[in-house]
C-alpha cells in the first residue's frame, strides 16, 4: 500500500506549491454590471473580470448597478456596492487595510486573533473590527457603518472620539462631532439573509451534484464488468426467462488430451458436461489447429491429430447421461474429405441411485471404400429398435422439439429442444424460414443459426420427476457436428 | 487506507459539528419519469423511474461544511446507454447510497473528505428476487479533494478508494454441488488458482481537474485521472487455459478537455473524453479452444457536445440537443464474424448517440419534461450469440423535476 503515501506527498507539494506561488493577496470572486481597476500608481482604469488577482495600492470602483465581490487570501471577503471606489491599502495575514473614498463596502471579515486586524478608512473615520459582519456607506460627506454580526470600533478622525458599534446596530460618523449610535432596519437584514441564503444554496447543490457525478463515473466501472460477462457467454437466460450462468473451461490431463467443461446454474440447479478428447499424439498449444480438423477437412492429406477416444458425461448432478466412444479414426467420404468417426460407441444412463443402463452401442464393423460405405452394427437395449415419436408441443410453428425413445425394459430417454436468443425467447420456424430464405440457403442461415443458444431438457424413466437441463452456444454443436443444417440433401 | 475510514474521522466531524450553532439547510433534486424503451424497433413495456437526492447541508461556521447526501433511484425502464446482450427487456434497478462530506476551507482552498455506502440491486430476470440480482453490488467508499485556486484557475485534487463487492456473484467451480458431483480429477484440474470473488474489486482514483473563467461566459475545463483497479480474487488466464497464480490488474488512464460557452439565450457544451484502459488479464474461449491475450485493454475517444436553448425571459424553459460519439478499440481482442470465427482485425466499436429535451417551469422550482434519446451501436465483432455489438436502441421519457430549496 504504498499509493497512499504516494498520494499524501503529492498533496503535501501541491498545497506547498500553491501557498508559495500565490501571486495576488486578494481575487475577483464575482462582477456584476461595470467594474473598473487600476494598478498601483497607473491612471488608466480597465475592465475588471472574474478571477482577476489583486495587489497591495490596486484601485477598484464600480459603475451605477454595479457590485464586485472580493476575496481575500487571508481569508476576509467584501462586497464594493455601486458607484464606490476603494483602494487596497494593505492585505496581509495579520492586517487587512482598506480605504473607502466613496460608496458602500459591504465586508466579512474571518474570526480574527489578537494579533490580526482588519480595517476601512474613510475620509471621516477609520472603522476596526472586531466582528465579522458590517456596512460601511461613504456618502454626502459622512460615513454609515452597519453591523450584522460582531462589533466594530468606529473612531471619527477630527475628534478622534470612538464608539463600539454591536450586532444590529449603525452609527453616522459626520465629521468633527463624536459618533453615535442608531440601530439597523430589518429590510437591510432580509437583503444581507437573502444574499447570504442563496450563497449557502449555491455551494449546497455544487457539493451534491460534485458526489452525484462522482457516482456516476464509478458505476460506469461497474457497468463495464457486467458487460464483459455478457461478452463471455458467462450470462444469459433460458426459455423460461430464468438467470442461466455458463461457464465453459478447457483443461489438459494429458499432453495427448484436452477436456471440455460446461457448468450451468440456475437459481434452484446444477448442470454440468464435460468431454475428454483423447488424440493420437500430443497436442499443440494452439488447440485450435487441432479441433477445426477434428471432425472434417477437405485438404488432401489427412490430417495429423487423429480423434481416438471420448468420455462425455451430461449430468444434473444426481442424473447422467454417458457416452463412451473409442477406435478413433478418419477417412475419405465420396468428395474425397476427410470425415471422422469412432469405431466403438456406447450410449448409456444413470439415474439417481440407479444401475447404469446401456441404451444402444455402435460398431463399425467394417469401413473398406469410402465413409459412405462404412458398415453400422447398432445394438438397442432390449434387442429390438426402439420405438420413437416426437411432436413439438408448443405448436408447428415453434422451434420446440419433443422426442421420445422407448426402448427394451420399458427405459425412455426423450429429449425437450429448445432454439432460443438471448433474452430466452424460442424461435419460430417463420424466423428461421425468413432467415433461411434471405440468405437464400447459404452460409449467412448458418451464421443466424450460430447467434442463438441451443436448450435440451432430458427426461427419463431413470430420473424420476427430475431432469437434466443444459445450455450450449449453437457454435459449438454445430462445430462439433451435432447440429447439422441440411439443404437438399447436402448436410452442412 | 483505513484512515480515510476511521471511525476517529467520523468523530472528528461529529466533534466540528457539536463545537458549533450549525445552519442547516436542505436542498433536494427530485425527478419522476415514466417512459418507454425500444431494441431495433422492439419496444418494451411502460416503465417509471424514480430519483431522488436529498442533502441536509450542515453550516458550522463559514469555513466548516457537512455535506451528508441521500440517495435512491428506481429505474423501471432502460436507458439508452444501459447494456444489451442478456435480459434486455426485463430490468429494474433500484439503487440505495449515503455519502458524508466534510468540507473546510483554508482561505481560497478548501479540503473535503468524504465517506460513502451504495447498495446496487439489479434485477435482469424473471427469477431474481431484490436483493438476489447476480450483477447486485456494493460499494464502499472513502476520499479526499484539495481545491484551489491558482494562476486564474480553479485547481482540484482528489483520491478516492473504493471497494465494490458482488455478494451473489462467485464463481461456478466453488459450488458446493460441482464441488461433489464432478469426479475429483476434473474438480481438481479447474479449481487449480481458480478464483471464487471473481468480480470484486478495490479501485484507487487519483484525479487532477482544472477549470479557468475566461470572460464571464466562456470558460475551459481539464480533467485526468488514473484508476488502479485490483481484483482480489480473479487469477490471470493462462495461454493454455488454466489459471496462474498471478491476480488480474487494470489500470484505466481518462483525460478529458471540454469548453463552456454561455450567451443570454443559450449554452454550448464541447467536451472530449480519451481513455486507456490497461489489463493483465487474458481470455480463454473454450468454445473455440483458442486463447486470447491481453483481452480487457482498449483506449476510447468520446466527444460529447451539447446545446441548450433558454425560451422565455423570467424563467425560461429549456431545450436541449446533445451528441455523444464514442470511438472503442481493443488493442488485442480480435474480432470474430458471425460463426464466431476469428478474424485479423481487432474488435473496435463505435457508440453513436443523440437526443432532445424540453424542460418547461410550471410552478416555481417545478419544471415538466419530455426526453428522446436514440443510440446507434456498430461494430465489426459478428458473433453475437453471447451479446449483441450491432443495435439501434432508443427511449423516451416524460416526468417532472423538482429541485427542492432552490431559489
Amino acid at each position: 500500500m504504498n499509493s497512499p503515501r504516494i498520494f499524501i506527498n503529492i498533496l503535501a507539494f501541491f498545497i506547498t506549491a500553491n501557498s508559495a506561488a500565490l501571486a495576488g493577496v486578494a481575487k475577483i470572486e464575482q462582477i456584476e454590471g461595470k467594474v473598473s481597476c487600476a494598478e498601483t500608481g497607473a491612471e488608466d482604469w480597465q475592465d475588471a473580470a472574474v478571477g482577476m488577482e489583486l495587489e497591495e495600492g490596486d484601485r477598484l470602483k464600480t459603475a451605477g448597478n454595479s457590485s464586485a465581490k472580493i476575496h481575500f487570501s487571508s481569508g476576509h471577503d467584501a462586497i464594493l456596492g455601486e458607484k464606490s471606489e476603494m483602494v487596497i491599502n494593505s492585505a496581509k495575514k495579520d492586517k487587512t487595510s482598506l480605504d473607502l473614498f466613496k460608496g458602500k463596502l459591504r465586508s466579512k471579515v474571518k474570526q480574527l486573533s489578537s494579533t490580526q486586524g482588519y480595517e476601512i478608512l474613510t475620509p471621516q473615520a477609520v472603522c476596526a473590527v472586531r466582528g465579522t459582519d458590517f456596512d460601511v456607506n461613504v456618502a454626502g460627506g459622512r460615513t454609515d457603518v452597519k453591523v450584522y454580526e460582531g462589533i466594530v470600533e468606529a473612531k471619527e478622525l477630527m475628534t478622534g472620539d470612538s464608539i463600539e458599534i454591536f450586532a444590529g446596530q449603525s452609527s453616522e460618523i459626520i465629521s468633527n462631532r463624536s459618533p453615535e449610535l442608531s440601530g439597523v432596519d430589518a429590510d437591510q437584514y432580509k437583503e444581507v439573509d437573502a444574499r447570504e441564503k442563496e450563497e449557502v444554496l449555491r455551494d449546497a447543490y455544487t457539493e451534491m451534484f460534485e458526489e452525484i457525478s462522482k457516482d456516476a463515473v464509478m458505476s460506469r466501472a461497474a457497468e463495464e464488468i457486467k458487460k464483459a460477462e455478457y461478452e463471455n457467454g458467462k450470462a444469459m437466460l433460458d426459455v423460461d426467462g430464468r438467470r442461466v450462468r455458463l461457464e465453459e473451461y478447457i483443461v489438459r490431463p494429458e499432453d495427448y488430451q484436452f477436456k471440455y467443461v460446461v457448468l450451468n446454474e440456475r437459481e434452484d440447479r446444477f448442470d454440468f458436461s464435460k468431454i475428454l478428447f483423447t488424440f493420437n499424439r500430443e497436442l499443440p498449444e494452439d488447440l485450435t489447429q487441432v479441433t477445426r480438423n477434428m471432425y472434417y477437412s477437405d485438404s488432401n492429406a489427412k490430417p495429423i491429430w487423429i480423434l481416438t477416444d471420448m468420455i462425455s458425461v451430461i449430468s444434473n448432478t444426481q442424473d447422467q447421461i454417458n457416452e463412451l466412444a473409442s477406435g478413433g479414426d478418419m477417412i475419405k467420404d465420396s468428395n474425397n474429405a476427410w470425415r471422422h468417426y469412432f469405431g466403438n460407441y456406447e450410449f448409456s444412463i444413470k439415474g439417481y441411485g440407479r444401475d447404469r443402463k446401456v441404451l444402444w452401442t455402435q460398431t463399425i464393423a467394417d469401413i473398406d471404400g469410402t465413409y459412405e460405405n462404412r458398415d453400422i452394427d447398432t445394438v438397442y437395449l432390449g434387442g429390438s429398435d426402439p420405438e420413437v415419436s416426437g411432436t413439438r408441443p408448443d405448436g408447428d410453428d415453434t422451434f420446440h422439439f419433443y422426442e421420445k425413445t422407448i426402448y427394451g425394459e420399458g427405459t425412455w430417454l426423450a429429449a425437450d429442444d429448445y432454439l432460443i436468443d438471448d433474452d430466452g425467447d424460442i424461435k419460430t420456424s417463420k424466423e428461421l424460414e425468413r432467415n433461411f430464405e434471405s440468405s437464400l440457403g447459404g452460409a449467412s442461415f448458418t451464421d443466424y443459426l450460430a447467434k442463438l443458444n441451443f436448450e435440451r431438457k432430458y427426461t427419463s424413466s431413470e430420473f424420476g420427476d427430475r431432469n437434466i437441463d443444459i445450455v450450449f452456444s449453437t457454435k459449438l454443436l454445430l462445430d462439433s457436428g451435432m447440429l447439422s443444417v441440411a439443404y437438399d440433401g447436402d448436410d452442412r | 487506507m483505513r484512515k480515510v475510514l476511521s471511525p476517529a474521522l467520523i468523530l472528528m466531524i461529529c466533534a466540528a459539528g457539536l463545537a458549533a450553532a450549525p445552519k442547516v439547510t436542505p436542498v433536494a433534486n427530485i425527478s419522476l419519469y415514466g417512459g418507454q424503451y425500444y431494441l431495433d424497433s422492439e419496444p418494451s413495456a411502460f416503465g417509471g423511474n424514480a430519483d431522488i437526492y436529498y442533502s441536509p447541508v450542515v453550516n458550522f461556521t463559514r469555513e466548516d461544511i457537512l455535506v451528508p447526501v441521500l440517495n435512491i433511484n428506481y429505474n423501471g425502464t432502460r436507458d439508452v446507454k444501459d447494456l444489451v446482450g442478456g435480459g434486455t427487456l426485463t430490468r429494474q434497478t433500484f439503487d440505495a447510497g449515503a455519502t458524508v462530506k466534510y468540507v473546510h476551507s483554508f482561505g481560497d482552498t478548501k479540503a473535503k473528505t468524504r465517506v460513502g455506502y451504495k447498495k446496487s440491486f439489479i434485477n435482469e430476470a424473471k427469477d431474481e428476487k431484490w436483493n438476489e440480482g447476480l450483477f447486485d453490488y456494493e460499494r464502499l467508499l472513502g476520499g479526499l479533494t484539495v481545491q484551489t485556486p491558482f494562476l486564474r484557475h480553479s485547481f482540484s485534487l482528489s483520491c478516492d478508494y473504493y471497494i465494490v463487492t458482488f455478494p451473489n456473484y462467485a464463481s461456478l467451480i466453488f459450488e458446493d454441488e460441482y464441488e461433489s458431483s464432478i469426479d475429483t480429477q476434473t474438480y481438481s484440474e479447474l479449481s487449480e488458482n481458480a478464483g471464487e470473488d471473481v468480480l470484486d474489486y478495490s479501485n484507487l482514483a487519483v484525479t487532477f481537474e482544472a477549470s479557468r473563467d475566461y470572460t464571464g461566459s466562456f470558460s475551459a475545463f481539464y480533467y485526468y485521472q488514473i484508476d488502479l483497479r485490483d481484483y482480489k480474487d480473479q487469477t490471470v488466464v493462462d495461454d493454455d487455459g488454466s489459471f496462474l497464480k498471478e491476480k488480474r490488474a487494470d489500470i484505466v488512464n481518462s483525460l478529458s478537455a471540454g469548453l463552456n460557452y454561455r450567451m443570454n439565450s443559450m449554452a454550448l457544451r464541447l467536451e472530449n473524453e480519451t481513455r486507456c484502459s490497461k489489463s493483465n488479464q487474458n481470455s480463454y474461449d473454450a468454445s473455440s479452444t483458442r486463447f486470447n491475450k491481453d483481452f480487457y485493454s482498449y483506449y476510447s475517444s468520446e466527444f460529447t457536445p451539447s446545446v441548450i436553448f433558454y425560451l422565455g425571459s423570467a424563467r425560461p424553459s429549456k431545450l436541449r440537443f446533445w451528441w455523444d460519439i464514442e470511438f472503442k478499440k481493443y488493442l488485442e481482442r480480435l474480432a470474430q464474424d458471425e460463426e464466431a470465427d476469428y478474424l485479423d482485425d481487432k474488435v473496435s466499436q463505435t457508440d453513436n448517440g443523440f437526443g432532445v429535451s424540453y424542460q418547461y417551469p410550471v410552478y416555481r422550482n417545478l419544471s415538466v419534461t419530455a426526453q428522446l434519446n436514440r443510440r446507434t451501436m456498430s461494430s465489426n465483432m459478428k458473433y453475437e450469440a453471447n451479446y449483441k455489438y450491432n443495435y439501434t436502441v432508443s427511449n423516451y421519457y416524460l416526468g417532472l423535476n423538482w429541485r427542492f430549496g432552490a431559489n
